[in-house]
């Protein structure tokens, strides 16, 4: 609360009613008298030039009251989050859950906020809950949770402007723009660039969106099984590029993901290898692409010539 | 005490047929499995699968669900504590917290769904 009492003394008290314990500030009062400041009654400035006094008053005060209105307490934070627009079914499942789970008031309102920021920049809110609820139900520290649903968030942002940059290469009839943007939220999550993806996309132009989402989700399985971005990349692009189906490069990458760990790299550099060498032979072979090998045959025949 | 370990399998994970998914997972030693995921609100109780034994004398974990088309993320977790990384899923992705989760895709245009 901000007092003059018209004594020449200019006074605020931060002190809140239920303001959360971790986000009360350690600064009780403020107080101007005469040429002195002080704070919680202890001397703080005390000096000739009332101006510069006052503005120092005036910045902490505007300071004291931004962090203490940021940080408001759980109800204030519900209402907040219903009064932008968030689904008060998606306010209180993130509530009760985390509740349930044992979580101070102070990172329920962490989460709360990523929750509102998302419904604020347009992004999907339940997905930014369910991924809050995914951590609580894992029993995940909050602090990791709130950095979770927010790397979330940013991923979701930048699939939606990726995909404002790669729609026109889309075959026309494949409606799964949600499905993509999500296959690729969930990539950029894993630690893909947009513009790595976006560089993939161009070894497949005109392709349907199921066929990106597939070679997408493939990718990001190949970096969260232990692959470098740049081996899963290589590969898909390579798989793009030699025109390979969904299934082919599901199950390719299925192949490499159960590679013991000593010996995936001699498998990928094969896996290279040998879409090398699948290339070259279709140079030379006239037909179509969808003119392919078998899986196993594939396999035997690469595995003859090493 | 949370343990996310990959388990084995032969059995494929999950079955798509026109929308209706068919999870199951292999384990002898579990008492309880249940299937946790994007589309449960990764509740850990709410889809208990069953258990039937196989004329190998296997114990297989089932549960049949119906979902729509969409990318979901899920795991299986053993008596109520045991994340598990489903073994033969369509493919998988870090969840933020240290651990993999499965990922599904249903869809018609690609091979899950069964027209």
């Amino acid at each position: 609360m901000l007092r003059n009492n018209c004594n020449g003394v200019l006074s605020i008290n931060t002190a809140r009613r239920g303001l959360d314990s971790d986000h009360a500030l350690s600064i009780k009062s403020l107080e101007f008298i005469k040429s002195t400041l002080a704070i919680d009654g202890q001397v703080f400035l005390r000096g000739k030039n009332m101006k510069i006094k006052l503005i120092v008053t005036g910045l902490m005060g505007l300071l004291v009251f931004s962090v203490s209105a940021y940080a408001g307490t759980l109800s204030d934070t519900i209402q907040t989050a219903e009064k932008n627009g968030v689904p008060s079914g998606q306010v209180s499942l993130v509530v009760n859950r985390a509740k349930a789970e044992g979580i101070p008031d102070a990172g329920i309102i962490n989460m709360l906020r990523t929750v509102i920021h998302a419904k604020q920049d347009n992004v999907s809110v339940p997905m930014i809950t369910n991924k809050i609820v995914e951590g609580l139900s894992k029993h995940a520290q909050a602090e990791r949770i709130v950095d979770a649903a927010n790397r979330l968030e940013q991923s979701y942002k930048q699939a939606g402007m990726l995909y404002d940059q790669i729609k026109g290469q889309i075959q026309k009839g494949d409606n799964k723009t949600m499905e993509l943007k999500e296959s690729m939220s969930i990539a950029i999550f894993n630690g893909v660039k947009p513009d790595q993806l976006k560089d993939l996309y161009r070894a497949a132009p005109g392709s349907g969106a199921s066929y990106y989402i597939m070679g997408t989700v493939s990718l990001t399985s190949l970096i969260s099984s232990g692959y470098s971005t740049e081996q899963g990349i290589s590969f898909m692009k390579k798989e793009f590029s030699s025109h390979k189906t969904a299934d082919e490069i599901q199950h390719k990458t299925m192949r490499l993901i159960e590679q013991p760990m000593g010996s995936r790299n001699d498998m990928m550099e094969r896996e290279m290898g040998q879409g090398n060498t699948m290339q070259m032979n279709r140079t030379g072979i006239p037909g179509n692409p969808s003119d392919r090998m078998p899986m196993n045959q594939d396999m035997n025949m690469h595995n003859q010539r090493n | 005490m949370i343990v996310d370990c990959a388990a084995e399998q032969i059995v494929p994970t999950v079955v798509v047929n026109n929308n209706n998914c068919m999870f199951s997972y292999r384990d002898h030693g579990a008492k309880s499995v249940s299937l946790a995921g994007s589309f449960n609100d990764w509740d850990r109780t709410s889809m208990s699968m069953k258990k039937t034994v196989n004329k190998d004398g296997q114990h297989v974990w089932s549960i049949g669900i119906r979902l729509p088309e969409g990318i979901y993320s899920y795991k299986f977790v053993i008596d109520n504590n045991v994340w598990v990384v489903p073994p033969h899923a369509d493919a998988y992705a870090s969840d933020g917290f240290g651990g993999k989760n499965g990922i599904l895709i249903v869809s018609k245009g690609l091979k899950q769904v069964k027209e």
